[in-house]
């Protein structure tokens, strides 16, 4: 440095440059580019399809989530259509008049009925 | 995309075999029955319905007769037995029919469909009650002369005690429905004892032939408390009931 003037020049030049920029004020950009894009882009908490293809991803995952599902819609099936709850009947009772020539014949005239009805 | 083919795949799967199950269940899911038996059934029901109708219709005959024979001041004992025993016959196979039907359809149903059956009709008739009443051509008999009438046909008191519903009469309808009521208890099991329900079936008509005979000799009661005259009113006031039921029944239909 004390042999070449234009190196000591050049280091004076670069201290005062740092000096000056050590002085420029710490600014804040008004808008956040970088939050916007992290908004943008940041992944969605809930995705069925995602979910759901994780879940039977493979073929055996495939096979067993078949065979769970069918049995639930089995079982729900046998339940409701196959097996019907029995209502309940209520306590009032219907009163039938049969005559005295016939006394049986309001049954009868009952399974009929039932056997229409079919 | 992948995902959504494999679930379209699984429902299609799922579809297929509720289908399956579907076509496989019996052809009346409420009993559990084939079409073949549905098919005997509705023929039990069609031949049943056709005899009841043919007896009734011989039934209702047989006490408009009687009811005309009683029309007479002076009974006509050879016309009255006649229409008694139509009548009796009558109700006899009536029963019959009754129990012939519950033979057949124990024939036709195994004891689970049966039970179903039996739990379907309950649900329609809803544990019914039953109130026995008396054919209306004997019931307006029953009911005339009544007090009013007797009072301004100037009967005595002592006079009308005579044509108070009588015990025996009060003792075969109860019989009748009690007998009615067994019955139908049997009738509600898959092992019907058809001996049993033969005998309950005697019984029956045993107090359905005693409610004719107490009807008979109430008749002859009134002969000998009424007048010809007296007689002939009670007559035209019969005459009158009925054909205001019959106008009643026509409008009903």
């Amino acid at each position: 440095m004390s042999e070449c003037a234009e190196c000591a020049a050049a280091l004076r030049e670069e201290i005062a440059c740092f000096k000056r920029l050590a002085c420029l004020p710490d600014e804040q950009p008004i808008n956040d580019v970088w939050a916007l894009v992290r908004s943008r882009t940041r992944p969605s908490h809930v995705r069925p399809l995602v979910w759901l293809h994780g879940l039977v991803a493979t073929n055996l995952r495939k096979a067993a989530s078949a065979t769970v599902a069918l049995a639930v819609l089995a079982v729900g099936f046998y339940n409701v259509v196959l097996v019907n709850p029995q209502p309940t009947i209520p306590p009032n009772h219907t009163v039938i008049a049969v005559y005295s020539d016939d006394p049986l014949g309001g049954h009868t005239d009952a399974v009929i009925d039932s056997i229409d009805d079919m | 995309m992948r995902p959504i083919i494999s679930w379209i795949g699984i429902l299609i799967a799922t579809l297929l075999a509720i289908g399956g199950l579907a076509s496989a269940s019996p052809s009346d899911s409420r009993i559990g029955i084939s079409q073949g038996q549905k098919d005997q059934l509705k023929a039990l029901a069609a031949n049943t319905r056709d005899r009841t109708g043919r007896e009734r219709d011989a039934m209702r005959r047989a006490r408009m007769d009687l009811l005309l024979v009683y029309s007479s001041f002076n009974i006509d004992e050879h016309k009255a037995k006649a229409a008694r025993e139509r009548v009796s016959a009558a109700q006899m196979s009536l029963l019959n029919i009754h129990l012939d039907n519950e033979i057949a359809l124990r024939n036709v149903l195994n004891s689970d469909q049966f039970q179903a059956f039996r739990d379907l009709m309950k649900r329609r008739m809803r544990n019914p009650e039953m109130l026995v009443l008396a054919p209306p051509e004997e019931d307006v008999l029953d009911r005339l002369p009544n007090k009013a009438m007797l009072d301004s046909l100037g009967v005595s008191a002592d006079a009308q005690k005579q044509l108070l519903p009588s015990p025996e009469g009060f003792k075969a309808i109860q019989g009748l429905r009690r007998s009615s009521a067994q019955m139908l208890d049997l009738c509600s099991a898959y092992t019907l004892d058809s001996t049993a329900a033969r005998k309950l079936i005697d019984n029956i008509h045993q107090d359905q032939m005693s409610l004719l005979a107490a009807q008979h000799h109430r008749q002859h009661t009134i002969r000998q408390i009424l007048s010809e005259d007296q007689f002939g009113r009670l007559q035209q006031e019969i005459t009158k009931r009925m054909a205001e039921r019959e106008r009643r029944h026509d409008r009903r239909r």
